[in-house]
């Protein structure tokens, strides 16, 4: 979960409804303020966006009138408490088998009348498009993905300090947070979905799809299950990261019995991916070929990326999508990939609320504000689903 | 007269151990002359290479002294037959399972102790490093594999034309071949062998290895074995042609249930190969799993190279490796991929003979003491394979023809000249030689074989004719036959085999069969005994002409060299009436002629030329022997010393047919001279001279030629080419755009041609081009300035 709060305005309590089973304080909350939701569904999870507006206290100070001040106390200023109504956007992300519930509880907690329609984006958007308009009651009002996204990954870069954050899996810290640019633009989104998408930002307006590739999370999803019998992503991640690539890859050494120095090819370099499998009459544990598939894919898309951004002059070259949100392991070899391919010239850089873009954008898209936001509280970075 | 002094047949050298299995007179021929080895091997192939002397007959012809011309013949001169030495690359490929049966083979054939060494290269060249050198008593020389790589494709992309070609599935022909460049670099070439290397070449010696992926052929095999126990690489290509990739794969459609326009994706495009078993709980055929998996392979070298080629501005990207090689599947699917990615702007293109590449570079390492590479070469029809010759799912045939031993060749020969482009071409790049390409033809290259099958007789007839002494010759001729007829068979089936086919490339090889079989110049005394009786009647043609008026004389000039080029045993309706008329005459092959206006004519443009000033140098490419050059194209060439142009006279190094070559040429034009003051003239003031075309072929490559040719053209300043006949102004360079003022004549003599070509037999192509942009002298002098 993220929320947004309009920078005129700080934290707030409510109540919730007792008598559902969703955690109460803590998942959509100010629903009965709320208006303008957003939703994108993706793949496997769903992102729930709504704008609403808070009604909270706020200490006030005030100098005592000069008039009374020396009858009523010493103190240089008086402090009253008012009430102040402010805004905050709403991110909720959950799995989409949740997603009749979730719409079950908006709707029963929906009093806002004015909210006739609801932004939607991601490839599940024309799935669920029937289930949410009967459930709601709202018009169901498709946004583009890619624009979605992008405006989403504007307004965190913009908005969010330390957003952006280079990925070191044996430095004192993994994660080396990166300061705002002033300027944002231009930069690379890599976008690994069960694809994968190479866009091209230049301004607010103007992205382009400049390449992709069907190597992606899906390939490893799909590729790894038929390989290792293990239908689940995350297990598939688990398995890998326990494997050792180099009992079914082929590297340099394995033909030429060492280093090919007069190409630069040191001999741990992978020379074929599964190239051992090809010949070698024997069984491979699920573990190393998890661990061979995740290198071969990762290090394509590090290359594709590269290439891409060397053609396209480009030093800012973001990482998302479900291949890489919340897992250490694919941010790993993503970056091992680009240092690799870049000679370190190009850093892969990744974003603390990449899974909420398609949200974030869809929810702009139908109420485009320039107000300036910043993140209320800080919550896990790969919390909520 | 010497003729065959010597019994010899390559052919019957070889006697072969029993015991060994190997085709005899098939593979390593001339292993008692070889040199210079040199060793590729793969993952599964081994390549060989060696250099050879190949000692072969040709005909020479020589003037007879002049002390004892009278008692010796009224021949104007007598011709021998001589023993040359040239040289000879082979190359054999076959698979590794028969690398021992292969070496104890070449062990008890090499005779040539002088070598020590052999080169090697590839990565299985360790693995049998101690074999080789156990079995051959040779020490192995390893060399870097990717240098080699490089070096053998500089050598075939410069010296085998159509070398490289385009994969179209489904277009009539699947191969287009593509023309030579003047300059082969930069280029990129993308080796994909268990893994890919990406190498940018910009020189001979200089080239990079700027990128590569691990996804290769190895991946290919590896997971492709994984995922359907199919453990031999053919086998999961077969697979994956019969499968059906979108069981597998998720497309842009499965997401979002139709296209994504705004992004320019299409529905059936591939949002995410194997996708679909992500999630799916079900058994996805082994078909459908090798298909997603050869598309995503192919998808990624694709953009790989693309990308590569557009971040070095790169045009030119060649594909090789064993993922290639042989593999229509994978040609298929890495053009579409390139296609896709550079959106036509970049063709993906392949080698005839990839394959070679490594043992081709290897050898040249290890020869660069002979200088390979200031030789051109050419490939040898006779002795080579063709492509796809032992792919088994191709050509099941050929693989049995050759019995328990598939094996691949490739041989080229040294040519005794540097070869280079006319610098007369308007745009070498461009350049195609032949008119008709019959890979692209069905309904002429049927006619075209059937033609070639049927005249074969008569070829074997005239090869045995001219060695009347020789007594195995009719045994020779025999197997030249069988040779050249098995040409026939493969280019019906193949026709790509060789490049594109054409009448040319048949004609080509079978000279190249000829030679094969010891029969250099089987024309070679019908070419005597016509230029004998024609130069009889050369006075007497020159007068009559002298006493017509100036318009009549450039009438008949032209008219002389059409009825002229009548008389040749190339064409098949002509050879049968000089057969069985051998006193056809000029004057009657004058009234064989077409009237005017001709088929294509251009003969009033031509004379409107001739009345202003006169050209500074003709460049003259001439055809047959006989009536053709002595009574056709000597009174024109005069003509146009007389009227103050210079004159180039080029014809053919070797023998082809019965044209003229420039041994014979030499002899002829100082017989004319001793009786024609004006030729005598041009050639002492060196205003006529002669040169060699630097071929051996009926028709005619402007791309191809001898570089002193390109020298005399350039330093003449010649500003007029004339190319006379059938073979080299229609089969080759009908379209040929040339730089300077053209003139093309020819007769038709083949009835199917004629009406291709909107004609009947006997029809006259006679075509004179200004290049655009370029006023014709004639105009200028029409309106004096």
């Amino acid at each position: 979960m993220a929320e947004f709060v309009r920078l005129d305005s700080s934290t707030s309590r409510h109540t919730m409804d007792k008598s559902i089973t969703l955690p109460p304080d803590e998942i959509f909350r100010n629903l009965e303020n709320a208006k303008r939701f957003a939703i994108d569904i993706g793949g496997s999870l769903t992102k729930l966006a709504y704008y609403s507006t808070v009604q909270h206290k706020v200490a006030k100070v005030r100098s005592f009138d000069k008039a009374t001040k020396e009858a009523a106390s010493d103190k240089l200023y008086e402090i009253s408490v008012q009430e102040e109504v402010t805004a905050r956007l709403h991110f909720i992300k959950f799995e989409n088998a949740y997603i009749e519930t979730c719409l079950d509880f908006i709707k029963d907690h929906l009093v806002n009348t004015e909210t006739k329609v609801i932004k939607a984006t991601g490839g599940g958007a024309h799935k669920f498009k029937e289930l949410i308009e009967r459930k709601l009651g709202l018009k169901v009002d498709k946004e583009d993905e890619m624009t979605c996204l992008i405006k989403g990954c504007n307004f965190v870069l913009r908005n969010i300090p330390h957003e952006a954050f280079v990925y070191a899996k044996h430095a004192d810290s993994e994660f080396r947070f990166q300061t705002t640019q002033p300027d944002i633009f231009p930069y690379l989104l890599v976008n690994i979905g069960s694809g994968v998408s190479i866009v091209k930002v230049e301004s607010e307006d103007k992205f382009e799809r400049i390449g992709g590739s069907s190597i992606g999370g899906g390939t490893f999803w799909g590729l790894g299950a038929l390989l290792t019998k293990t239908k689940r992503f995350d297990e598939l991640l688990q398995l890998a990261s326990k494997g050792q690539h180099t009992s079914v890859d082929m590297l340099v050494k394995d033909i030429y019995g060492g280093s090919y120095g007069s190409l630069g090819l040191t001999g741990d370099l992978i020379a074929s991916s599964f190239g051992k499998s090809a010949t070698a009459d024997k069984e491979f544990s699920k573990e190393d070929m998890a661990k061979s598939l995740l290198h071969m894919i990762s290090n394509d898309i590090g290359q594709l990326a590269c290439l891409y951004a060397k053609l396209h002059n480009l030093s800012r070259v973001y990482f998302g999508g479900f291949f890489i949100r919340g897992h250490p392991v694919t941010m790993h070899t993503i970056t091992y990939s680009i240092n690799f391919f870049t000679k370190g010239e190009v850093q892969a850089l990744f974003l603390r609320h990449e899974g909420y873009l398609g949200a974030i954008g869809a929810f702009l898209k139908g109420y485009i504000t320039y107000s300036r936001w910043r993140l209320p509280g800080s919550r896990a970075m790969y919390g909520c689903g | 007269m010497a003729e065959f002094v010597r019994l010899d047949s390559s052919t019957s050298r070889h006697t072969m151990d029993k015991s060994i299995t190997l085709p005899p007179d098939e593979i390593f021929r001339n292993l008692e002359n070889a040199k210079r080895f040199a060793i590729d091997i793969g993952g599964s192939l081994t390549k060989l290479a060696y250099y050879s002397t190949v000692q072969h007959k040709v005909a020479k012809v020589r003037s007879f002294d002049k002390a004892t011309k009278e008692a010796a013949s009224d021949k104007l001169y007598e011709i021998s037959v001589q023993e040359e030495v040239t040289a000879r690359l082979h190359f054999i490929k076959f698979e590794n399972a028969y690398i021992e049966t292969c070496l104890d083979f070449i062990k008890d054939h090499l005779v040539n102790t002088e070598t020590k060494v052999i080169k090697a290269t590839g990565g299985g060249a360790h693995k049998f490093k101690e074999l080789i050198e156990r079995k051959l008593g040779l020490k192995v020389d390893k060399e870097d594999e990717m240098t080699c790589l490089i070096k053998g494709c500089n050598f075939v992309l410069r010296n085998i034309p159509h070398e490289a070609f385009v994969y179209a599935k489904h277009a009539d022909s699947e191969f287009r071949f593509q023309t030579t460049q003047p300059d082969i670099f930069p280029y990129l070439l993308v080796n994909i062998g268990s893994g890919v290397s990406i190498v940018k070449v910009e020189s001979e010696d200089k080239f990079e290895r700027i990128g590569g992926s691990s996804i290769g052929g190895g991946t290919f095999w590896g997971l492709g074995a994984l995922l359907t126990k199919t453990k031999r690489f053919d086998e999961l290509l077969q697979l994956a042609s019969k499968g059906q990739h979108t069981s597998v794969d998720m497309l842009v459609k499965d997401i979002y249930g139709g296209s994504y326009g705004s992004l320019g994706l299409t529905g059936d495009l591939i949002a995410s190969s194997f996708g679909k078993s992500a999630t799916a709980d079900k058994e996805f055929s082994k078909e459908d799993m090798a298909k997603s998996l050869l598309h995503m392979i192919s998808n990624d070298i694709g953009q790989l190279a693309c990308l590569y080629a557009k971040l070095h501005n790169l045009s030119r990207v060649y594909f090789g490796g064993f993922f290639i090689r042989g593999h229509p599947v994978t040609m298929h699917t890495i053009t579409y991929s390139i296609n896709f990615f550079t959106k036509g702007e970049v063709q993906a293109l392949f080698l005839r003979h990839e394959g070679y590449l490594g043992a081709i570079g290897a050898f040249l390492k290890g020869a660069e003491e002979d200088n390979p590479n200031q030789y051109s070469w050419g490939e040898n029809y006779a002795g080579s394979s063709g492509l796809m010759s032992v792919s088994p799912d191709m050509n099941p045939m050929q693989r049995a023809r050759s019995g328990t031993f598939p094996f691949d060749m490739l041989e080229m020969d040294r040519l005794e000249r540097q070869l280079v482009n006319l610098p007369l071409l308007q745009d070498p790049s461009s350049y195609i030689p032949d008119t008709m390409d019959l890979t692209e033809d069905a309904l002429a290259r049927e006619y075209w074989l059937y033609c070639f099958e049927e005249a074969l007789d008569g070829v074997v007839k005239r090869a045995v004719a001219s060695q009347p002494d020789m007594p195995e010759a009719a045994e020779r001729a025999e197997k030249f036959r069988q040779k050249y007829r098995h040409k026939l068979q493969t280019l019906r089936h193949q026709p790509f085999a060789y490049g594109s086919l054409t009448v040319r490339s048949l004609l080509d090889t079978r000279e190249h069969c000829l030679n094969e079989f010891n029969f250099p110049d089987p024309y070679s005394k019908i070419k005597q005994n016509e230029n004998d009786i024609a130069l009889k009647y050369y006075q007497k043609a020159v007068k009559s002409l002298e006493e017509l008026s100036w318009e009549e004389r450039q009438f008949a000039l032209v008219r002389g060299v059409l009825a002229g080029n009548v008389f040749d045993w190339g064409a098949k309706a002509v050879s049968d009436v000089l057969e069985s008329d051998p006193e056809f005459g000029f004057e009657q092959a004058k009234r064989q002629l077409e009237e005017r206006p001709w088929l294509v004519d251009s003969y009033d443009q031509w004379l409107e030329r001739l009345r202003g000033p006169p050209h500074k140098c003709a460049l003259f490419f001439v055809d047959n022997s006989g009536v053709d050059i002595i009574l056709g194209v000597i009174p024109f060439v005069r003509e146009l010393l007389s009227r103050g142009t210079e004159v180039v006279l080029a014809s053919n190094s070797g023998p082809a047919l019965n044209d003229v070559t420039n041994g014979e040429l030499q002899i002829l034009t100082e017989r004319i001279a001793a009786m024609d003051p004006v030729i005598q003239a041009g050639l002492r003031e060196d205003r006529l001279t002669l040169v060699q075309s630097g071929s051996s072929s009926p028709c005619l490559d402007l791309s191809r030629l001898d570089k002193v040719l390109a020298q005399v053209v350039r330093e003449r300043q010649t500003d007029l080419v004339i190319i006379e006949g059938m073979g080299r102004a229609i089969h080759t360079n009908y379209y040929a755009m040339l730089s300077c003022e053209s003139l093309k004549m020819a007769v038709i003599k083949n009835s199917w041609l004629a009406d291709r070509l909107g004609g009947k037999l006997f029809s006259v192509v006679f075509k004179y081009e200004v290049p655009a942009g370029k006023p014709s002298q004639g105009s200028a002098a029409v309106t004096p300035s």
